[in-house]
């Protein structure tokens, strides 16, 4: 889709900042953000270019006032309430008011080696 | 995209509404029985420890010391690549570009921010916003200006923008006075940068001892 996420060719952006190897992440909910959107697909509900999608169609002004990971957050936030993993309320509140439904699979630390290398 | 200002925000409270939201979200999703916290913790340990540019860099070592090792990048990256242990998510399919004199190669994702994973690790914060993503493709002289660098009016530019399919691997140029080098010490010289193209392999004097 042609939203706010194609990027190329605009103009007004200003100069690139660069930055050092380390630190990977910026605060410590990055990493989560990164870690819990990489162990919800294991539930099936999606596929990767389901979840790009959910990204690209965040209204633009909100996708182009969004951190990177912010972007992921309310990519994920979208995905799961779409699917019917959790409510809407339930993100706001933090607490489950509505049983799991059945997922493909959950992601074990074990298997986090294996499933990265494919 | 805006730049990454979440860090500023967060400076002066204990925890910024971003960081309750994604902390509230954790265990929701824990409580609910879709997320095992170890496997995040391992997840985040790969990304923070274990797969970074210090993969890309070891490949670059071993094109420039072995010939026919960078041959075989040029004929199937994704094999080569593979056969030192790199290999993964979002490294699937690699396509190696390599820099001579004439030809100065770039690597954007103007859409999102595909990234060779398996070999560079997650990608920085400027390859991921608006400024790179959107200038690379209509201004790399310009961007590379931002990152320090000038090169040769003769020499081209030439930016690829990443797919979802495919991901790319720049290969510096090798720097002077590295004959004989080992491939340990030839990594040392080459930055997370010189592997997406927005910077140059490091020059020996320019490594600390």
């Amino acid at each position: 889709m042609n939203s706010g996420h194609d990027l190329g060719g605009m103009q007004g952006f200003g100069p690139v900042t660069s930055e050092p190897e380390k630190p990977v992440f910026h605060a410590d909910w990055e990493k989560k953000a990164l870690a819990l959107t990489l162990a919800m697909a294991a539930s099936g509900k999606w596929n990767l270019d389901k979840s790009r999608h959910a990204r690209e169609s965040l209204p633009p002004p909100q996708y182009l006032s969004s951190s990177y990971y912010q972007i992921w957050l309310a990519a994920l936030e979208k995905l799961m309430v779409q699917e019917g993993l959790v409510t809407r309320e339930e993100i706001e509140t933090g607490t489950m008011t509505t049983p799991p439904i059945a997922v493909k699979g959950v992601l074990r630390a074990e298997m986090v080696e294996t499933v990265l290398r494919n | 995209m805006g730049s990454d200002h979440s860090h500023d925000h967060e400076e002066g409270s204990a925890l910024s509404d971003t960081a309750l939201r994604v902390k509230a979200l954790e265990s929701l999703l824990v409580e609910k029985g879709y997320v095992d916290p170890a496997a995040l913790d391992v997840i985040i340990d790969t990304y923070e420890t274990k797969v970074g540019p210090r993969n890309g860099a070891q490949v670059v070592a071993k094109a420039w010391a072995e010939a026919d090792f960078l041959d075989w990048l040029k004929r199937d990256a994704t094999g080569a690549i593979a056969s030192l242990g790199f290999e993964g998510r979002q490294g699937e399919h690699m396509i190696v570009l390599e820099n001579t004199p004439d030809l100065h190669n770039m690597v954007v994702c103007t859409l999102c921010s595909c990234y060779p994973w398996s070999v560079l690790g997650l990608p920085p914060v400027w390859y991921k916003s608006a400024p790179y993503r959107s200038r690379s493709v209509i201004d790399p002289r310009g961007v590379l200006s931002d990152f320090g660098v000038t090169l040769s009016e003769e020499t081209e530019v030439r930016v690829w923008d990443s797919t979802a399919e495919l991901r790319y691997l720049v290969i510096p140029m090798r720097p002077d006075g590295t004959e004989g080098w080992s491939e340990d010490d030839l990594a040392t010289l080459v930055t997370r940068d010189s592997m997406i193209g927005t910077g140059l392999a490091l020059a020996p004097s320019e490594v600390r001892a």
